[in-house]
């Protein structure tokens, strides 16, 4: 088999990204030396600097490296650094800013973001941030780098599997096998539950899905007939039985509402040769729901939890720790090979991808993700009929798409790290692997257990 | 449909939502809100470069000069605001196009607003 490849191309973003500190200068109080500080800047900011006028902004907050030189050396003391508020101001509690624009480094470059001046910040946190995986396969640097060493695989395989074959007499097959997919990175593409996206941007996301050979997955609703030459990359998202008959025969993955589930055997006799999808909220009754849906051949179950990787409950538990859990109770019932499990909600960083198939799901469904490597700011004001400040809608499907690749292959090496990093050949093997892993409330369970018991 | 431009300290009590609730601006003026960190940030060739735009108003909210973080920043920006409403009204373009309001509580913010709005729509 072909090594996979991802080409990247530097796309850079159409609107400057607000940078993370913001220089102000007083003017009043100037001494009027003869050598300003500002011509000394050693990258240059004073001269780079260009207001603009879509924005209506300075752009000295991007050029700016935080160097303080200016800061420090300016004899009237007239200029000062401070945090900038519209940097505060895009993403959300979960979706922070420093996320937003490491998503947007890696759209733009394609490659696997560096900080460099080490890590300050805590050692675990909520949600992704109290797991660690296991990176006991470092033994030295290596010498040329991820892709110089053996093939690491990517792959994953989309439907459902038989836990075992049967022959006649005469050594013939007599099992039928159901449809697979196998695409070459375990991330999938779909559209956020919110938002009034454009036609080029749902074609920048089509278009990436061809290239990257992954799956995406669109909406009924969406789905015309200039769609029809990414068929087969293309996923098609049903709410009704109506919708479902009206759907092209040639289309690859059909996704039905947990409602429509009773009907699975119906939809898979009209079409034999196309993977059913049933998606299901993560809520306290997913885990009773997949084992009922296994047992009655269903092939691949997508869960999704909302933007900030919750479930909908009351006392809503993390996507991380309900897949562990959904994916232990299949592996008790011994099931859990038959059936692909994808989960899609609050995936924003390479490493949830991998700590996500560590608790058990075969791959990741990126939603949000797609439009911030779109530069989408998550103001949500689309949401309130404001103009989108972007202007998202139209978008160059060529650029969306470029940029869309070139996340996926930072993604895509940083997954290869894990895995080079725990010693796998193949991203498969990884699925489930919470040996590997250490889980803070384990950790914490571990130290103080003794003490509790007294 | 007149569009004007509305900077606000980030040290008012009052977020981006709360402000734009307030002010409650009618449907033919949109409004575009934008957080600064010191209403003295705002220097004198970036306000001159936005009304060069098709912006039509600019206002200021910015902190009661006795309560300013930075001690002067409010000061600051009435001197700016008003030097540029000298270049304004020389080049005959009318000061009205730009304002600075010093935001104290809830209602002296509702005023605001319907200042803003009465200036706007006298604009021509």
């Amino acid at each position: 088999m072909p090594k996979y490849h991802i080409n990247v191309k530097i796309t850079p973003s159409r609107f400057l990204p607000p940078g993370k500190y913001l220089l102000i200068d007083r003017e009043e109080g100037c001494l009027g030396c003869k050598y300003c500080v500002k011509k000394l800047c050693p990258y240059d900011v004073y001269n780079k600097r260009k207001f603009d006028s879509i924005q209506l902004r300075d752009t000295i907050d991007y050029y700016c490296r935080n160097c303080l030189y200016c800061v420090e050396a300016c004899p009237g003391g007239t200029i000062s650094l401070v945090v900038n508020p519209a940097y505060r101001e895009i993403g959300d509690s979960y979706w922070k800013p420093e996320i937003i624009t490491k998503i947007w480094r890696q759209a733009e470059t394609g490659m696997i973001p560096v900080s460099g001046a080490g890590y300050r910040g805590p050692f675990v946190g909520s949600g992704f941030d109290n797991m660690w995986t296991d990176m006991s396969e470092i033994v030295r640097p290596t010498r040329d780098g991820i892709h110089g060493r053996e093939y690491i695989s990517t792959d994953i395989e989309i439907g459902r599997k038989l836990s075992y074959l049967v022959f006649d007499a005469q050594g013939k097959l007599t099992s039928s096998t159901p449809p697979l997919i196998e695409i070459p990175i375990p991330m999938l593409f779909c559209l956020p539950e919110w938002g009034n996206w454009g036609r080029s941007v749902l074609f920048s996301i089509a278009k990436a899905a061809r290239t990257l050979n992954t799956l995406f997955i669109i909406p009924f609703a969406q789905f015309t007939k200039d769609f029809y030459p990414y068929i087969d990359n293309l996923g098609i998202s049903v709410e009704s039985l109506e919708e479902i008959s009206a759907l092209p025969k040639d289309v690859k993955l059909i996704e039905i509402p947990y409602s429509l589930s009773q009907n699975l055997q119906a939809i898979k006799t009209s079409y034999p040769q196309t993977i059913v999808m049933i998606k299901i909220p993560l809520s306290p009754e997913a885990k009773q729901r997949s084992l009922t849906l296994t047992k009655n051949n269903a092939e691949v179950l997508h869960f999704y939890a909302d933007d900030h990787g919750l479930e909908f409950a009351e006392k809503p538990r993390f996507i991380k720790d309900i897949i562990k859990d959904i994916h232990l109770s299949l592996v008790d019932e011994g099931i859990r090979d038959e059936v692909t499990i994808l989960a899609s909600g609050g995936i924003a960083m390479a490493e949830h991808v991998a700590k996500t198939i560590i608790c058990g799901a075969d791959g990741a469904i990126l939603d949000q993700l797609l439009m911030v490597a779109l530069e989408c700011r998550l103001c949500k004001d689309c949401m309130q009929g404001i103009a989108c400040p972007i202007d998202i809608e139209n978008i160059e499907p060529d650029w969306g798409a470029q940029r869309l690749i070139n996340l996926m292959n930072a993604w895509r090496d940083q997954l290869l790290e894990v895995l080079g990093a725990m010693g796998m050949r193949d991203v498969r093997r990884l699925r489930g692997e919470m040996g590997r892993a250490i889980f803070y409330e384990d950790v914490l369970n571990e130290a103080f257990t003794s003490i509790k018991k007294r | 449909m007149k569009r004007v431009v509305i900077f606000f300290c980030q040290n008012l009590s009052y977020n981006k939502e709360e402000i734009f609730k307030v002010l409650d601006f009618p449907s033919e003026i949109s409004i575009r809100l934008m957080p600064i960190p010191c209403s003295a940030e705002i220097s004198v060739g970036f306000l001159l470069k936005i009304l060069e735009t098709d912006i039509d108003a600019i206002f200021i909210l910015a902190c009661p000069v006795t309560s300013c973080q930075f001690g002067e920043g409010s000061i600051r920006a009435k001197k700016k605001v008003a030097y540029i409403q000298k270049i304004l009204d020389e080049l005959g373009l009318g000061k009205d196009k730009l304002g600075v309001f010093e935001v104290d509580n809830s209602e002296n913010l509702q005023q605001i607003g319907r200042n803003i709005k009465k200036r706007c729509l006298s604009i021509t």
